[in-house]
């Protein structure tokens, strides 16, 4: 216990979330567990959502099982960050990883993931990338894909080894999924 | 997990943020069990502290008052199921607290043990936490009892 004058507040916040699981975030589950990506396309505008959400927030239309569309799980990188761990700051991360944004064949949105498999100083936009699946669903990826939350049950994202695709080209794809 | 369950997700920050002068000077005073408000340039005394006058947006002037930890309650919400972060695991009303010496009103726990018990207006007293418990946090502040 220390005299000296306190400095710093050290708290923390938290939230619980219970959300019954959507008939889009079932259809969604169903497809992890069978390693494909199942999302929707809307009937208007043809954009496709992953995890699929029931309703498209551009037309604000709904979707549903009729929208339905089984969904690559290769992609490219669209932009990326690389986490360099500070060691004054963090005890748990210490080493180097990257992730990014990846625009998945034939869809029109971004899904966010860790890029594995290569140097993340070697990254780049336009790389060619595959999603690496879990092998077993845990518990907690069990909980969030109940919740209809991210991508649980892909365990990042790694470089197919093919060609790039040209900055070009990444960005009219980009462009094309602008509202 | 079944099917029909609906499931939990819980989403955690840790978060820590340095202090500043005013709000140090607050929180050491109560890791020490000493109430501590400061004066504004227009001779107004604000506990909780702030850095500004907030009627007239002035700079508060470095002048400080111990205060007694009595006071008023001047308005309350009663929480008849506590939540796992609340201060205090039986119900409890969240209250503004206009302690005697202040100008402004502080928001804390009252511990009335029931509803009835809770008046605007009623006279509190702080409760402090044990000395080997206090960090130098608002929560150093157990909570307000009736007086």
């Amino acid at each position: 216990m220390s005299d000296e004058p306190v400095k710093m507040l050290h708290t923390v916040v938290s939230l619980d979330y219970e959300r019954p699981p959507t008939q889009a975030a079932r259809v969604y589950m169903e497809g992890i567990r069978n390693k494909t990506l199942v999302g929707h396309r809307c009937s208007e505008c043809g954009r496709t959502y992953l995890p699929p959400r029931g309703y498209c927030p551009v037309c604000v239309v709904p979707t549903g099982e009729a929208d339905r569309v089984e969904m690559s799980d290769n992609g490219v990188v669209v932009t990326f960050t690389v986490i360099r761990p500070d060691p004054k700051v963090s005890k748990s991360l210490t080493e180097r990883s990257c992730r990014g944004t990846i625009m998945l064949d034939g869809s029109s949105v971004t899904t966010m993931g860790e890029i594995k498999g290569v140097d993340p100083e070697a990254v780049r936009t336009g790389m060619r990338v595959r999603a690496i699946w879990a092998d077993k669903l845990t518990e907690e990826d069990t909980a969030l894909l109940r919740g209809g939350w991210g991508v649980a049950g892909i365990r990042g994202w790694e470089p197919t080894g093919e060609p790039d695709v040209p900055a070009a080209e990444v960005q009219k794809m980009t462009e094309a999924a602008q509202i | 997990m079944s099917e029909t369950s609906i499931p939990k997700v819980t989403v955690e920050i840790p978060y820590a943020r340095t202090l500043g002068p005013v709000i140090s000077r607050f929180l050491t005073g109560l890791r020490d069990g000493e109430l501590w408000a400061n004066r504004t340039a227009s001779g107004r005394v604000l506990c909780p502290p702030f850095e500004y006058d907030a009627s007239n947006g002035q700079a508060a002037v470095d002048d400080w008052v111990q205060l007694p930890g009595t006071g008023s309650v001047t308005s309350w919400a009663w929480v008849a199921e506590p939540l796992r972060y609340h201060l205090l695991p039986q119900p409890f009303a969240w209250s503004l607290i206009r302690l005697d010496g202040s100008d402004i009103d502080l928001l804390h726990a009252v511990d009335a043990g029931d509803r009835s018990r809770m008046s605007t207006g009623m006279r509190v007293q702080v409760r402090w936490r044990p000395r080997e418990d206090r960090i130098g946090h608002i929560k150093d502040i157990e909570c307000f009892e009736p007086a």
